[in-house]
């Protein structure tokens, strides 16, 4: 600890404390440019200059640590004046063209002057002028040169945080200059994080150009809509039009930072594919009528309550969609319909849910993702964070760059936190689990086993991960567990092998989280909220006496069926009913011909959706819902954390909020659902899910609400686990590569599809392969292919990838008019496939 | 004392050989160093010694040397700062030329010291000769054993590579230098960490100067005593002189520190060349500049500096009666705006501003509150700069200032530069 | 990019840490072989040494001996810093200027000679003087200029 005086004030300090940090904690307020908390200090603004005691120089205090006995000025004359000076250098040639600058009523440099400024200027040379036109270095940002004042933030961002490295400094004194290379940003991950962090009106946003004043804007805080990352966003609305989106300094999991999908994706809401008016389907053909007819065709053709076949409905819910939302449908389905015939994934099969207790009950810690990428270890398995959930990636890679804590990455996809860890694995799908259980068995044993024969092609990599884990310098480990893992085959005994490596790890000492990356926004609080065939709310078995109580409904006591088998039953006729909230099956489930069989054999399908997609043509009744930004409701991020997303608008046209929707039909068909009121809803919620006991809406502060929970520590000895086998890939080598499909960095699910910005930025689906498989093939990027599937095939651009593995093919699952799951049978989330050079 | 230590092979036919370098002697004080020190006994040798880095800054060299953790575990890098590129300096690219092989001895005396296993000697990309000799010397030393694995048998091994500079005086200040070795745009960095333990990728690493390193051969020879007696007590030793600008006899001349610069002038340079002094520059443009009645000053780092300039890279500009103040500092602005990395506010925007004014104010186009901004310039700047870059542009425009203000008034009086 | 260039610059990136350290003297390689520094051939080094183009870009504009745009077959560079600008080197660049028929930075039209001033070339005793292409031309005056340029000139005839 330091002593130290600041202005008078005694205060102490731990060691390292820079002179700025101690004094904003004193609410001393230091003005910077080139500093920012995520950021290795710079100190080259120099607005920061304080005097210290003995010290024969000024010090800049967003780089100097206090030492003890370190008596500081900041409000001195010279001080002062030295403030004066360095903004009167700064605006010697700023082109103070605030009329026209986009940046002008919210722009640092406009306020520091106001507040610290001489207010006259004796410069009275020629300005530098780089140009005289902005520059466009890509679709999203433009620039202007002759604001900049060098302050590096941009470019820190997008090395340092982003990874992309796309931006830097070209020239040098005077005529240096921020840009890409050769002038252009087309290459880059388009996050718009540059733009967030430009003091002035340098970077700017093109979708937001000339578009409004700060001052004309109404603000809404709420929650992205795409991954589950849980971003807090701010969106800006001018005359109730959606002007922007930005992110706030300091606030949220993510702090200043948001990706591509989240600062430029939320135009989806704008688009012409949007519902506004029910259909229904009359003699074959879909026709809007109103909302009186459909819920009366609706009652019609469900038939009398008490009538009502619950082991003939089904229902599926996106994971996009609200708490409240997601409980009142569940809620719905179970009382109503009187069946647990409930999913909210149409990409895994429910093998996980049997193990998800164990693992979501003990060991998810719901501790902050700033606590988990703080553990000394953290193993993250099964995801590509990088397009995935690019700001968990983002607060990742600065964490270990900044605090050299150990990340180990296994994945089947390389992503560009590879780079930053101590090892990383490729594997294919489905041999997580063997690769997780050759960790766990090395960690729990002393002296350590030799990983299994069926997990000795990881064996290197597994040596290394097991020695840091058990290490006595790792107190703590994080797990992040990814998408692949949930959608293999054998994901359930990939689960329970997690559980296992964890219990071990708890056993031997080590504080231990584990976290979920989602790649929906509200997964977690779908499973919380009861959105799954196993689980009511909470994780409550069906038969749950409690639930039976607050819903004062008798429930079906046994489990349900997951998507996979309502659509079996579909196809074959013993379900007849099926109720799709704001999912998308006939685009998104592994098995096309299945999906468009069970649509056209049930007797009535309903969409309650916020967009037209493949499915709402297929439906019998489509209900306009409405879309992110329209209804308000609580999201549970990665974390576990509970967020706000906010309304900002009115739902379009006769859209209706969602849960409005679900208590309307409830009614129609002689139930009431729940209270018409949020507050009322969440309360019920909080009477059944645990981590929320005695909780309201209320509670849900700025930072949202996250219940950290301990993990329990089991004693004794583990019961045995049977070992998992490899996957058999034996077409890999008959020259077939196996083909996944995930995210891409510029697209969520298939909802960005309806974004004018994200599609302006990418359009196409593409798949990549290895820069060696495309040699030998002769292929170069952007050529076309056919990808053949033994159930069916598609054609688009090959994009070559020197860090793929040569067995491996991508495609985004962004697309629909791809109908990329045309490839796949049955839900199985990979597949062989051949690549064959199109003609040209 | 006038016998020549440093350039001591200078005028031997072939010196920038390894032959004519042996023959004379050379290689002797590194054995005896690998021989007979340790490491450690080395650093008290050149801290008894007191030699100060002759790069500019005169930070005592021994005690620069033992700043770097020892048995780390880490590597150890040194540097020798071959960026020559202070105006009016020209005295490494005599050494480098003429001598490389003495530079390739003090560098292994240095490494050994501090146990670094490699050096890379930063030469700037115009010295062209340089460049070709050093890696000619460091191709000989390699095949003779004096680099490598096991250097003379004593268990020590070193590499040494050239890198070669492409044009930027920053690249001068350690930092920068580092920075531009890992391939990136050379703009320092802030300290702490100071390079001794957090320096080229991260790790200890020590930066000399070609001049220094070679004073270290000399000084195992013949002993810290030797090069103590050599000038003013607190710094010793013989030292490069470049004397050029309006002088009769401008030159490479070696004398012991602490010559006065009249004697440097008057007896070994010739004198003014209009037989009527106006000014010195003492150091470098970066030095600010000496009126003729004050060059009864001794040249060594101290008397500079209590006299309010600096020895620095002991370049000497002579300006006589015939010099204009105002353009030599428009000219020595233009350097410094032209050199700004562009890191810190005020000496990217400071150095410009001032161009500006300076470019007016010489051309007759100035007016007085000129001199105003020109002092807010040289105010906003000094000490508030990031490195000393932009403290040396201030400080040398101050100077101009403050001992010929009447020559920056006639040029907006007459309305023109009355020297042209 | 010549193979034996990109050997050369494999080998040079072996002296080093990091690959980035080799970017300097890679484009100090490959500027011999090239007119200029231009975009392909900055994404063919950043490609060679595994680097972000960006940083190769950086690299290129900071340091002034690189060219990104072409520069003629003699590159001349003469000093005008302080001890050279006192032996009248702007003299000499006017002279220059009006013997190429261009002003400083500029290139003659049949490419053959490029004119820059430039800061100190640490040759301030033999000032003024001037760096064409790698060679130093020192004590100049407008007699010795007007020698070297029909020097220069047969050179390129043989």
């Amino acid at each position: 600890m330091a002593n130290i005086t600041i202005d008078g004030i005694e205060l102490e300090v731990p060691d390292g404390t820079l002179i700025l940090e101690a004094a904003r904690s004193l609410d001393i307020d230091v003005p910077t440019f080139c500093y920012q908390k995520r950021f290795a200090p710079l100190a080259s603004c120099r607005m920061c200059l304080v005097s210290v005691e003995n010290s024969p120089k000024m010090q800049p205090a967003c780089a100097t640590p206090v030492a003890d006995g370190m008596v500081v000025h900041t409000a001195s004359e010279q001080v002062a004046q030295t403030r004066q000076s360095m903004l009167e250098l700064l605006l010697a040639n700023h082109p103070l063209d605030c009329p026209v600058c986009d940046k002008g009523g919210e722009c640092e440099l406009q306020d520091m002057v106001f507040k610290y400024g001489a207010g006259t200027s004796r410069f009275r040379d020629e300005k530098r002028v780089f140009r005289s036109r902005d520059l466009s270095l890509n679709q999203v940002i433009i620039f202007n040169a002759n604001r900049c004042i060098q302050c590096q933030r941009c470019v820190r961002m997008c090395e340092d945080v982003v990874g992309a490295v796309a931006l830097g400094t070209i020239e040098k004194g005077m005529d240096s200059e921020i840009t890409g290379f050769e002038n252009s940003l087309t290459g880059c991950d388009h996050c718009g994080n540059c733009i967030e962090v430009c003091p002035v009106g340098a970077l700017m946003s093109q979708p937001y150009r000339y578009k409004a004043r700060p001052w004309d804007l109404v603000e809404t805080e709420t929650t992205c809509s795409f991954c589950g990352t849980g971003c807090q966003l701010t969106v800006s609305t001018r005359e109730g039009q959606l002007a922007r989106v930005k992110s706030k300094y300091e606030t949220g999991v993510n702090g200043e930072t948001l990706c591509v999908k989240g600062r430029f994706g939320i135009d989806f809401i704008n688009s012409e594919n949007r519902i506004e008016t029910p259909w229904a389907r009359r003699s074959g053909a879909l026709e809007p009528v109103s909302w009186d007819e459909a819920y009366e065709l609706m009652r019609h053709r469900l038939g009398q309550p008490d009538q009502i076949e619950g082991h003939r409905i089904g229902g599926l819910a996106s994971a996009h969609l609200t708490n409240e939302t997601l409980y009142l449908f569940q809620k719905m389905l179970r009382t109503v319909f009187r069946t647990n015939n409930i999913d909210s994934s149409s990409r895994w099969v429910s093998g996980v849910y049997d193990v998800l207790p164990g693992l979501v009950g003990d060991l998810y810690t719901r501790q902050s993702l700033e606590n988990t990428v703080s553990a000394d270890a953290i193993f993250a398995i099964g995801s590509n964070i990088t397009d995935d959930n690019p700001v968990t990636d983002y607060l990742l890679r600065s964490k270990v760059r900044q605090h050299g804590n150990k990340l180990f990455l296994a994945s089947v996809r390389p992503s560009r936190l590879d780079a930053d860890a101590q090892a990383h694995l490729r594997l294919l799908p489905g041999d997580e689990a063997i690769m997780i259980s050759a960790v766990a068995e090395m960690v729990s044993s002393s002296p350590e086993k030799e990983p299994p024969p069926a997990a000795a092609p990881f064996a290197e990599f597994t040596r290394k991960i097991a020695s840091t884990l058990k290490a006595s310098n790792t107190s703590s480990v994080s797990v992040l567990v990814g998408m692949e893992i949930l959608r293999a085959t054998n994901a359930g005994q990939a689960l329970q092998w997690l559980e296992r490596l964890l219990r071990n790890l708890q056993q031997a000492g080590k504080q231990v989280s584990l976290q979920f990356l989602f790649d929906r926004c509200n997964q977690f609080g779908a499973w919380e909220m009861g959105v799954q065939p196993n689980h009511l709310p909470g994780w409550r078995r069906p038969g749950d006496v409690r639930v039976s109580e607050v819903w004062q409904a008798q429930l079906p006591p046994e489990p349900g069926v997951d998507v996979h088998e309502m659509l079996q039953r579909c196809a074959n006729g013993t379900t007849s009913c099926l109720y799709l909230l704001g999912s998308d099956p006939v685009s998104t489930y592994p098995d096309r011909s299945l999906v468009e069989k069970a649509m056209s054999s049930a007797g009535f399908v309903i969409a309650q959706a916020s967009h037209h997609s493949e499915t709402t043509q297929l439906a019998d009744i489509i209900l306009p819902g409405a879309a992110f930004g329209e209804e308000t409701g609580t999201m549970t991020n990665n974390e576990g954390r509970m967020q706000l997303s906010r309304e900002f608008r009115p739902p379009i046209g006769n859209a209706r909020r969602n849960s409005d929707i679900l208590n309307q039909i409830a009614e129609v068909l002689g139930h009431k659902l729940s209270g018409s009121k949020l507050e009322d809803t969440f309360a019920e919620i909080a009477q059944l899910v645990p981590s929320l006991e005695g909780m309201s809406l209320a509670d849900i502060g700025d930072e949202g609400l996250l219940c950290t929970s301990q993990g329990q520590t089991e004693d004794g000895q583990f019961k045995e686990l049977p070992l998992p086998s490899r996957v058999d890939r034996s077409w890999n080598s008959n020259g077939k590569l196996t083909l996944v499909t995930g995210e891409s960095r510029f697209h969520a699910s298939y909802v960005t599809e309806h974004s004018a910005t994200l599609s302006s930025i990418s359009s196409q689906a593409y798949v990549e392969i290895a820069d060696t498989v495309c040699q030998e093939l002769g292929l170069k990027t952007g050529e076309l292919v056919t990808l053949r599937s033994p159930h069916g095939e598609t054609t688009l651009q090959v994009k070559t990838n020197r860090q793929f593995p040569p067995g491996l093919a991508f495609v985004p699952e962004n697309f629909a008019r791809q109908r990329l799951n045309e490839l796949f049978k049955n839900g199985e989330y990979s597949s062989p496939v051949d690549i064959i050079p199109n003609e040209v | 004392m006038n016998e020549k230590v440093l350039l001591r092979n200078i005028d031997t036919p072939g010196s920038h050989n390894l032959a004519a370098y042996q023959t004379a002697g050379g290689y002797r004080s590194v054995a005896s160093a690998l021989a007979d020190f340790t490491p450690g006994e080395l650093i008290e040798l050149v801290k008894t010694a007191g030699l100060r880095g002759r790069g500019g800054a005169g930070f005592p060299t021994g005690v620069k040397w033992g700043f770097v953790p020892r048995d780390s575990g880490k590597p150890v890098y040194l540097c020798c700062n071959a960026d020559e590129a202070e105006p009016g300096t020209f005295k490494d690219r005599a050494l480098m030329e003429n001598d490389p092989h003495m530079v390739i001895e003090g560098i292994l005396i240095a490494a050994y010291a501090i146990g670094a296993t490699t050096t890379y000697v930063y030469i700037r990309g115009e010295y062209t000769v340089s460049i070709e000799r050093m890696e000619a010397a460091i191709a000989e030393a390699y095949s003779n054993g004096l680099l490598g694995e096991n250097i003379l048998n004593s268990g020590f091994s070193h590499d040494v590579h050239v890198h070669r500079g492409a044009g930027a005086y920053i690249c001068g200040e350690e930092t920068a230098l580092l920075e531009s070795i890992e391939g990136r745009r050379a703009q320092p960095k802030f300290k702490p960490p100071f390079p001794a333990v957090s320096g080229l990728y991260g790790f200890p690493t020590v930066i000399n100067n070609v001049e220094t390193l070679s004073c270290l051969p000399h000084i195992v020879e013949r002993g810290a005593d030797w090069f103590n007696s050599i000038g003013p007590e607190r710094s010793p030793g013989p030292k490069l002189y470049c004397v050029s600008g309006l002088v009769r006899k401008p030159g490479l001349y070696e004398l012991p520190m602490g010559t006065s610069l009249r004697e440097l002038l008057d007896e070994h340079a010739g004198g003014p060349r209009s037989g009527r002094l106006k000014a010195v520059i003492p150091g470098g443009v970066s030095a600010p500049m000496i009126p003729a009645n004050d060059i009864d000053i001794g040249m060594d780092f101290d008397s500079l500096a209590a006299a309010g300039s600096m020895l620095g890279s002991a370049g000497v500009i002579v300006l006589d009666d015939t010099a204009c103040i105002v353009r030599v500092a428009l000219r020595i602005m233009e350097f410094f705006n032209h050199e700004s990395c562009g890191k810190c506010t005020p000496c990217r925007e400071g150095n410009a501003w001032a161009a500006k004014v300076l470019r007016r104010l010489e051309a007759g186009r100035g007016q007085r509150e000129d001199l105003d901004q020109l002092a807010f310039l040289c105010d906003g700047i000094f000490g508030n700069s990031f490195c000393a870059l932009g403290d040396a542009a201030a400080w040398s425009l101050g100077a101009a200032l403050k001992h010929f203000r009447d020559e920056f008034e006639r040029h907006i009086n007459d309305g023109k530069c009355p020297y042209h | 990019m010549q193979e034996h260039v990109k050997e050369q610059i494999n080998e040079i990136a072996g002296r080093y840490r990091t690959r980035r350290s080799a970017i300097m003297p890679a484009l100090a390689l490959v500027q011999e072989t090239v007119d200029s520094l231009h975009g392909d051939i900055l994404m063919e080094v950043a490609n060679l040494l595994d680097v972000p183009e960006i940083w190769v870009f950086e690299v290129a504009t900071f340091y002034e001996m690189f060219h990104t745009e072409p520069v003629g077959k003699f590159h001349i560079q003469l000093c005008t810093n302080v001890s050279c600008m006192l032996a009248q080197a702007e003299q000499l660049a006017q002279h220059l200027e009006t013997k190429l028929q261009i002003s400083r930075g500029g290139t003659t039209p049949d490419g053959m000679f490029t004119l820059t001033t430039v800061e100190c070339l640490g040759s301030c005793n033999t000032a003024p003087v001037m760096m064409v292409n790698r060679d130093y031309h020192e004590n100049l005056d407008e007699q010795r200029i007007d020698d070297l340029l029909v020097q220069f000139r047969q050179q390129m005839e043989h």
